[in-house]
């Protein structure tokens, strides 16, 4: 996968990151339960908000389905922070987490 | 060879299946109606895109924890917590089953990552399957599905040409539970919500009790439990470094070097890593049939109420 060769600019990484990172499945919305209650015009008014294909996001913001796709992929690595992995190790056997206890050790 | 089973045996085969799965270990099994999982499933993840004559859709449950499971340290449950291989083993057998006594096409529905899509997009949602196939409701835990008696499970796919009466969803979901419902009154929050390590959860509950909005930031979810998504990163450091002592840093460092040892004996550790808001779901955590306690109690009171 190449950002040249898919016509991929850092403005335009700058440009759409956040939206395409968030229109894919990295955020998920769902209001009421329309999948279960099978209530189809709730799914088709939602899919924004559960989470956009490649495809659907390029058709939305005007883009190819590959910019999108590089775009996307790589920011799903970027923004990922190794660091908050470690918070496990301090869990289980009767102890929770708890927001308030952040950086208080 | 014939594809479709005739009308009056179409029950008796689908009873058939649901006895070969629940012999094999499974707690649930049900058949989604493929119309359904075609129209809500985009294109590319449709069953149809993966087995073009396919016609049904068989999803199967297993249990999730052991009772024990859900009082050890979150740093053991890494490795063992996730009890999906036991649902794919039966999917897979399943498949053979039914070309075996059937003669009809079936296949094991691969739970894997879409290869050209990166590491957060599955080939098919097997969430999507058990849901249609009424064995799972989504719940306020980022969508991990809950059953009413079963709790927490882990669910796989089989795809067939086999023609099955389908099943429907659940009538009710189990999320949130009334203990819930009262946290939520009286603070803003449900107990997976609080409990989150990663904060990456939200949603509202109405006053009659139902979810009306499930918030999920599945980013920030990822990191406590798609561990195998930080190789590249620390490759990429490793090789960007510009001296030994930070080259070891990137590869050795913190619970760095722990994925190399987790990447070579395959363990299920890099993957579904965080069960930190299921260990306070009490779905998940006290339904009747939820772990293997419990569901020893309920056969032992079920046979002496025969007796
Ligand atoms: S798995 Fe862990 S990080 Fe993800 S929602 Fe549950 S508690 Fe939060
Ligand atoms: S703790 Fe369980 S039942 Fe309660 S709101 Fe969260 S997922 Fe639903």
């Amino acid at each position: 996968m190449s950002k040249k060769r898919f016509g991929v600019t850092d403005e335009m990484m700058e440009e759409f990151s956040d939206e395409i990172f968030s229109l894919g499945l990295n955020y998920q919305s769902r209001r009421g339960d329309s999948v279960r209650k099978q209530d189809h015009d709730e799914i088709e008014k939602q899919r924004e908000g559960t989470g956009l294909t490649d495809d659907e996001i390029a058709l939305k913001l005007e883009l190819t389905m590959e910019q999108v796709r590089y775009i996307r992929i790589v920011l799903e690595h970027k923004r990922f922070d190794n660091t908050n992995y470690a918070k496990l190790y301090k869990l289980g056997s009767g102890k929770r987490y708890r927001v308030e206890r952040e950086g208080a050790d | 060879m014939k594809q479709t089973v005739a009308e009056p045996d179409r029950s008796q085969t689908k009873e058939s299946l649901f006895a070969y799965a629940r012999k094999k270990g499974a707690l649930a099994v049900g058949v989604a109606d493929l119309a359904e999982i075609e129209r809500i499933a985009p294109a590319g993840h449709r069953p149809s895109d993966l087995m073009p004559k396919v016609k049904s859709v068989i999803s199967i449950g297993v249990g999730g924890q052991t009772q024990g499971a859900w009082g050890v340290t979150a740093k053991a449950l890494t490795f063992f917590g996730s009890t999906e291989s036991l649902a794919y083993k039966i999917a897979y057998g399943m498949a053979y089953y039914i070309e075996n006594k059937f003669e009809v096409r079936s296949i094991y529905c691969p739970p894997d990552l879409d290869p050209e899509l990166g590491a957060r997009y599955p080939l098919q949602s097997l969430k999507l399957h058990a849901e249609i196939a009424g064995i799972g409701a989504r719940s306020l835990a980022g969508d991990i599905l809950l059953h009413p008696d079963y709790g927490y499970m882990y669910f796989g796919s089989v795809f067939t040409e086999l023609e099955l009466e389908p099943d429907k969803p659940m009538a009710e979901n189990p999320c949130p539970a009334p203990s819930c419902v009262s946290m939520y009154e009286s603070t803003g929050r449900t107990p997976c919500m609080k409990f989150c390590p990663a904060q990456c959860l939200d949603g509202e509950i109405d006053e009659d009790g139902n979810q009306t909005a499930m918030d999920y930031d599945m980013a920030k979810c990822a990191e406590m439990t798609q561990q195998y998504e930080v190789v590249p990163q620390i490759i990429a450091a490793a090789i960007a470094a510009d001296n030994p002592k930070d080259r070891d840093d990137a590869l050795f460092g913190g619970s760095n070097k722990a994925l190399w040892y987790k990447m070579s004996v395959g363990s299920g550790g890099l993957l579904a890593q965080c069960f930190e808001c299921m260990r306070v779901c009490p779905v998940a955590t006290r339904s009747e049939l939820a772990d293997p306690i419990r569901r020893a109690k309920a056969r032992r009171e079920s046979s002496a109420g025969e007796t």
